[in-house]
């Protein structure tokens, strides 16, 4: 099961989820999880960045000097992210590139496409890295869209824009803005430690903490005593 | 009273214990409760001056507070399998919901002051481990972070007991948030002045209809203007300061060095260009300047631990605090600028340190 | 010695070069293809925001004429003359530039005001700036209305341009509403519509000449 393709697709949704457990990507994630359909659409623009630099990447993997690998992946990556940019520009619906902006281009540095091109791309066959690429792709994306969502409602009741709750009036601004992005992005996180540590002890397998966890005197789930 | 961790009990021939243990073997007596509530009796004159400019809604909202920020510790030590009564009974809860609660105004709506406490107690202690374990003054997260959600409910001021100007009706003695007039405090009004180019607000010293009129501070100082619950009564907090430096419960350099450093920058910006910055006695009078300097640059778990490293966080407080007033975008600083310098405090620790004991420093050329 | 593990500057420096020529076509290539689709959505729009003001229809745009440091366009329908469009900024926002676009029709009046740029405070100066149509669960198939209302800027829709100059806010002495907590939002509003008015009124016929 480890090493069939199927495992190479959906280990990028949950166990090795590029946000939530690579801990990959946070720039964009801060960044662009304002609203749910900012966040969705840029998770897309990078999924089809990672599988076409995933499929390129390892088709040349095996030509490519060692030495100047990085600058080659780079290259590479930086093309399809301006077909991606270029595409967008022409199709995508306007709010969305501008609510986008800068960070398209930043797909380049995204360590997700990096990550994956030198860890998994270089040295798989093509038909895997495709298969990783729209994995880690997706796992972003999903990733993205529940912060996004959550976000989304707290700051001001809506969810993509509708309004879930008709009498929520008064925007709760703190959500919406950096501050609140990186305390949501930790108590998510914070959940998917304890489902992990959960799933563990269920399984009867032993649960390694993440490095250099420091509970604090908190004992709300019991990682600190394993 | 606890006994040391390392207390061993060795059974004499006697039959009676020799009790080992480490110093301090001198007490004071001093108990967590009771230093919290000496600070809440320092707290009480500033409590009464905000009920008597604002009404019987402040002290509403002051118990509102406090029962939310109580109860948002225990519900957290519930959980995270603290013993709660025993983290309640300490007090310090309730001194950061009374600190909130004086950040707040009076008109702020129902839905606020849970909001606060939860920001206050979860993220601005619980999350650290606890009381002694959190970098930042918990009710100044607490007022920052309602600031930053919900501008429109944290700015808006009503008139005080007193406030018989022309554009303003005499206030009534109940206030319902729902039909209070608002109106602008001075800092407030001295920042639009000047964001506005074409001067059609006059504010700042000397010109007519001025904010910054020598007859008007006698009012600051009783504490008649528009502002936050605790932050309009120079006079009170005065008392407050008193109170603590009697019981001996801050370190009296800190708010002295504060308010000092804030009146000789703005006293220099005055003098430099005085159309633009207001005169340092009307940014010692108004906004949270005394509030903040009395009650949460000397919180004892924030502040250093030296007493160089506070001299130098005291500059360091009203340094920013200035800047943020004279030309940055919010009209008033003091919060900013208090958690700013929180953060630098481990810096400061490390600079400032005192020496251990017993520690000889080594001269040049000193073989070791 | 094989390509991967070559040391050689020149086969290294030549890889890249054919890694970097090949990404360069490519890119060339897409370029070209979606050349037309980005200039057309541009145009759309730009057009977008034009056709935002409420003026009547119109099918052509005439050349833009900068007086005082405003824009201006004339619309035409058939070569018809069926309405002017001012956009201007100032910087006397709480928290800068802002940038308005006003739609005035051949009546001299004003029909609507959009803002294109700001960077108020959320919340607060932000409110009225933005023009949103927030949909929710009760009215999910609604259609959304082309503008949205606003009640500080639908204020200046049908004031006369002539009449402009001496607009202010209620609490400078003017007849226009601001909002408690966006003073200075919109006093700095009030003065750039009343601005770009007043450069209209006093050159009505120079643009009309000029934006043909």
């Amino acid at each position: 099961m480890k090493n069939s393709c199927f495992n190479d697709f959906i280990k990028g949704i949950w166990k090795e989820n590029p946000v939530l457990v690579l801990l990959l990507g946070t720039c964009p994630t801060l960044a662009l999880t304002s609203s749910a359909t900012n966040g969705a659409g840029m998770g897309l623009a990078t999924t089809c960045v990672l599988i076409g630099s995933n499929f390129v990447i390892s088709l040349i993997a095996g030509i490519t000097p060692k030495k100047i690998r990085i600058p080659v992946y780079i290259v590479v990556i930086a093309a399809f992210v301006t077909v991606v940019d270029l595409l967008m520009q022409a199709y995508a619906p306007p709010a969305l590139y501008e609510a986008l902006g800068i960070f398209i281009p930043l797909i380049v540095v995204n360590c997700i496409v990096l990550g994956r091109a030198e860890a998994f791309a270089s040295k798989n066959s093509p038909f895997r890295s495709m298969l990783d690429g729209f994995g880690m792709g997706l796992g972003f994306t999903l990733a993205l869209t529940l912060i996004g969502v959550v976000r989304e409602f707290l700051c001001s009741g809506a969810v993509f824009g509708i309004k879930m709750i008709p009498g929520w009036t008064t925007d709760f601004l703190l959500p919406g803005a950096a501050p609140g992005a990186f305390i949501i992005v930790g108590v998510i996180l914070a959940i998917k430690n304890y489902c992990n540590r959960r799933a563990a002890v269920k399984a009867g397998k032993l649960y390694v903490p993440p490095q250099g966890l420091d509970c604090r005197n908190c004992h709300i789930c019991s990682i600190s005593e394993d | 009273m606890e006994t040391a961790k390392n207390n061993e009990a060795i059974k004499l021939p006697t039959g009676k214990n020799l009790v080992l243990s480490s110093s301090p073997h001198l007490s004071v007596g001093a108990s967590l409760q009771k230093i919290m509530g000496g600070v809440l009796l320092a707290m009480l004159p500033a409590v009464i001056a905000a009920v008597y400019f604002f009404g019987i809604r402040a002290l509403l909202v002051i118990l509102y507070t406090t029962f939310c920020c109580v109860a948002a510790e225990a519900v957290w030590c519930r959980f995270a399998g603290k013993p709660a009564l025993k983290t309640v009974s300490d007090c310090s809860a309730a001194v950061t919901g009374v600190l909130l609660a004086l950040c707040l105004p009076v008109s702020v709506p129902l839905y606020v002051p849970p909001i606060g406490a939860i920001l206050a107690i979860w993220l601005g202690k619980q999350v650290y481990g606890g009381l002694g374990n959190n970098p930042f003054n918990p009710a100044l997260v607490a007022r920052v972070g309602l600031l930053i959600a919900l501008p429109a409910a944290m700015t808006a001021w009503t008139p005080s007991r007193g406030m018989v100007e022309e554009n303003y009706p005499q206030r009534q003695l109940f206030i319902s948030s729902t039909d209070a007039v608002t109106c602008a405090t001075p800092l407030g009004v001295a920042k639009n002045s000047v964001k506005s180019s074409d001067n059609t607000v006059p504010a700042t010293t000397g010109e007519e209809n001025s904010v910054d009129d020598n007859e008007l501070y006698i009012r600051y100082f009783l504490g008649d203007r528009a502002g936050c619950l605790g932050e309009t009564s120079v006079l009170a907090l005065l008392l407050g300061f008193l109170v603590l430096v009697a019981l001996n419960l801050i370190n009296w350099r800190v708010p002295v060095l504060f308010i000092g450093t804030v009146a000789i920058v703005t006293f220099a910006a005055n003098r430099i260009a005085p159309e633009a910055c207001p005169s340092s006695l009307f940014h010692i009078l108004n906004g949270g300047l005394l509030l903040g300097a009395v009650f949460m640059a000397t919180d004892m778990v924030t502040s250093p631990i030296t007493g160089l490293g506070c001299v130098v966080f005291a500059i360091g407080c009203g340094v920013v605090t200035s800047v943020i007033r004279l030309w940055g975008s919010y009209p008033e600083g003091v919060s900013f600028a208090i958690l700013f310098m929180n953060a630098l405090v481990p810096l400061i620790d490390r600079w400032c340190g005192g020496r251990p004991f017993g520690y000889v420093r080594m001269r040049k050329g000193e073989a070791k | 010695m094989s390509l991967r593990d070559s040391e050689n500057m020149w086969v290294l420096g030549g890889f890249l070069g054919a890694v970097a020529l090949i990404a360069a076509l490519t890119l060339a290539w897409v370029s070209g293809l979606t050349a037309q689709p980005i200039q057309a959505a541009k145009e759309q729009n730009r057009n977008k925001m034009l056709r935002h003001l409420q003026l009547p229809e119109f099918d052509r745009v005439g050349k833009d004429v900068v007086i005082d440091g405003i824009d201006f366009c004339a619309v035409y329908k058939n070569d018809k003359l069926t309405g002017f469009v001012g956009q201007g900024s100032n910087r006397q926002g709480y928290a800068g530039e802002i940038e308005a676009m006003v739609g005035i029709g051949i009546d001299g009046k004003i029909t609507t005001v959009q803002i294109l740029r700001h960077k108020e405070t959320p919340g607060l100066g932000a409110n009225v700036c933005d023009r949103k149509f927030q949909r929710s669960v009760t009215n999910l198939t609604e259609k959304a209305p082309e503008i949205p209302e606003n009640k500080f800027l639908d204020q200046f829709n049908g004031l006369e341009t002539d009449t402009a100059g001496i607009w202010k806010i209620s609490k400078d002495g003017g007849n226009i509403e601001y909002r408690t907590g966006a003073t200075v939002s919109s006093r700095a509003i009030t003065a750039l519509v009343d601005d770009i008015s007043k450069i209209f009124a006093a050159n009505r016929e120079k643009i009309q000449e000029a934006s043909k």
